[in-house]
């Protein structure tokens, strides 16, 4: 079980984060959601352990190169072939020569996301969308057990935000590992989060399972807008803002 | 599905053997070009030996019957060429990893004010003339080499205080050029004409300053470096992705800068301390390297270093070819190639908003 007390985070005398709790049973999606500065990427940051040790697995610290942590996109221009940066995964496992089996993981990790087609093309000339999938996929050669993930879908389109995020959720499942993401789309978050917590400047305003933190009045306070919460065909919560 | 995944899984992967097999190819061709270089240079000289002679001169070694040829092979040719390509392959070298680690790309192994230290010293010791017995020959490299260290310790330290980050190591390293730039002045001005015109000869970067044991000097340095560089090929493929996304691969970058840092100033100071300021190889070769098999550094920092030897020892080449008599230094041919070399390499630069 992951469990994790990130410390107050103060920035040029002012405190961007109170301390944060937060625990999950492995499997679980649990999603970081918050209006524009209420603290998301500072406290996956944090999660992630970029300013030391934070998050455990069944009390003992979790080790960095179990953690899998993708920051917001942003464009890279490195002379590499996407097979390359996603082999780059296993950084610390590589040899003067690449292993098949390396290799072979890396070629199925692609493959997985539907990323094959893309293996031989340099990563400077793909969209900001292709290199996020891309680096979502070397995170995921390194099969970490927990993923922290900032805004993982915010430059892909619909159709690969509803595949990335299928495919994650089934990778929690399947590996009994916990993915903690900040999004900013409510029904995305209704849809395949597990658990939510809501953050407003800095503080948690709510947390627990998403059907219980998701709600009207939850939302007209965080964000300043109306919103109606129905319900699609297969039960999940669509958030309509007005 | 499956099917249709395992064959663009295999297509991916005879891609990625083929341009493993291109790129060794591309290291193989700079190689062979740098072996028919380094011949050209040796048969290049202002004494009109033919290639026979030379032939003769190399078989029969250094105490062969013919005093002349081989002393010219021996002891001026030899250590000269030897020199150029160790001098190339450590500013190669050095280039790539300071332009990696900077994120960077017209950043050189100058770009932290080395060079500028490695003058002060030489000037120095130029200007103080032969201290605790030792013979000039010795004192000025050491000097330099000295002041190298001194330059590197500083902003180091700086590093080490304010973290690592790109721009703190640039703006410490233009403090550091500055200020040894500043002090190379004032030695200069405190010059008599004759030392003055030995500091500057030594500015200039030349050749004819090597010896067998600047070869060997220089090849050692290079040698302890090789197993720290090679070591680090995938981590500094690695940091090409970002500080943030190395970071999230468990890379410590801090780290990582610092280590590299010191290399680059062992192998500049090595490569400066006995023949002066050889400008624009560091900053070119990297180019090139690049260019030719891409940023795997498995792959680029070999090429650079070859690259770096094909550069000095091209330029060797053109300066005794040019003028035969007195040998231009190739301190002065490299920064006039350079500069459209460098115009070349701004101009095919992606503008920052498309990077």
């Amino acid at each position: 079980m992951l469990t994790a007390h990130i410390p107050a985070i103060i920035r040029g005398g002012v405190q961007i984060l109170a301390p944060l709790s937060l625990a999950a049973h492995p499997g679980v999606v649990l999603g970081v959601i918050g209006p524009n500065g209420a603290g998301k990427s500072t406290a996956l940051r944090a999660l992630a352990g970029l300013q030391g040790p934070c998050a455990k697995w069944n009390g003992a610290v979790l080790p960095q190169p179990q953690i899998g942590y993708l920051p917001q996109v942003f464009h890279l221009d490195a002379r590499l072939s996407v097979l390359e940066v996603v082999l780059l995964g296993k950084r610390e496992s590589l040899g003067w020569r690449v292993a098949s089996t390396d290799l072979r993981a890396a070629q199925a990790v692609l493959a997985g996301l539907n990323l094959s087609h893309l293996a031989a093309r340099q990563i400077e000339s793909l969209s900001g969308g292709q290199q996020q999938m891309v680096l979502l996929a070397q995170r995921l050669l390194r099969a970490p057990r927990l993923m922290v993930l900032d805004e993982p879908t915010s430059a892909l389109d619909l159709h690969h935000q509803l595949a990335i995020l299928r495919h994650l959720q089934a990778y929690a499942r399947r590996t009994q590992s916990v993915i903690v993401m900040a999004l900013h789309d409510l029904t995305l978050a209704a849809r395949f989060c597990d658990q939510l917590i809501l953050l407003r400047h800095g503080t948690q305003v709510a947390a627990g399972a998403t059907d219980d933190v998701l709600t009207s009045p939850a939302i007209s306070d965080c964000w300043q807008i109306t919103a109606e919460i129905l319900h699609s065909m297969d039960g999940c919560k669509v958030i309509v803002p007005h | 599905m499956t099917g249709m995944a395992a064959t663009s899984g295999e297509a991916s992967g005879g891609a990625y053997a083929r341009q493993i097999k291109q790129r060794s190819a591309a290291v193989f061709a700079a190689a062979l070009v740098l072996g028919l270089l380094l011949a050209a240079d040796l048969i290049t000289g202002p004494s009109a030996m033919t290639l026979a002679e030379l032939n003769t001169a190399f078989w029969a070694g250094s105490a062969g019957q013919d005093r002349a040829a081989a002393a010219i092979l021996w002891h001026i040719r030899l250590p000269q060429t030897l020199m150029a390509a160790l001098i190339g392959a450590c500013l190669g070298l050095a280039g790539l990893m300071m332009q990696t680690i900077l994120n960077n790309p017209l950043a050189s192994p100058f770009t932290l004010g080395f060079s500028a230290a490695a003058g002060f010293g030489a000037a120095l010791s130029i200007l103080a003339g032969s201290v605790f017995g030792l013979p000039q020959w010795l004192q000025t490299p050491l000097a330099a080499f000295a002041m190298t260290l001194a330059a590197t310790a500083l902003i180091y330290l700086i590093a080490k205080a304010k973290g690592a980050l790109p721009e703190v190591l640039v703006l410490a390293g233009i403090a550091v050029l500055f200020f040894f730039q500043s002090l190379q002045s004032l030695v200069q001005f405190l010059a008599s004409p004759e030392v003055l015109q030995q500091i500057v000869f030594w500015l200039f970067g030349s050749l004819l300053k090597a010896s067998w044991t600047s070869v060997q000097v220089c090849g050692a340095i290079l040698l302890a470096c090789l197993p720290f560089i090679l070591r680090d090929a995938w981590n500094l493929t690695a940091l090409r992705m970002g500080d943030a996304n190395a970071a999230s691969l468990g890379l410590d970058v801090n780290r990582l800068r610092r280590r590299a840092f010191l290399i680059i100033a062992a192998l500049t100071a090595g490569a400066v301390c006995f023949t002066g300021t050889i400008g624009f190889v560091g900053l070119i070769a990297p180019h090139i390297a690049r260019a030719a098999v891409g940023e795997d550094h498995r792959f680029a920092l070999p090429t650079a270093a070859l690259m770096g030897a094909i550069i000095l020892i091209g330029a060797s080449v053109i300066g005794k070819l040019i003028s035969p008599g007195a040998v231009i230094p190739v301190g002065i041919i490299t920064a006039i190639a350079g500069i459209p070399m460098l115009l070349a390499v701004i101009l095919t630069l992606k503008p920052a908003g498309a990077r």
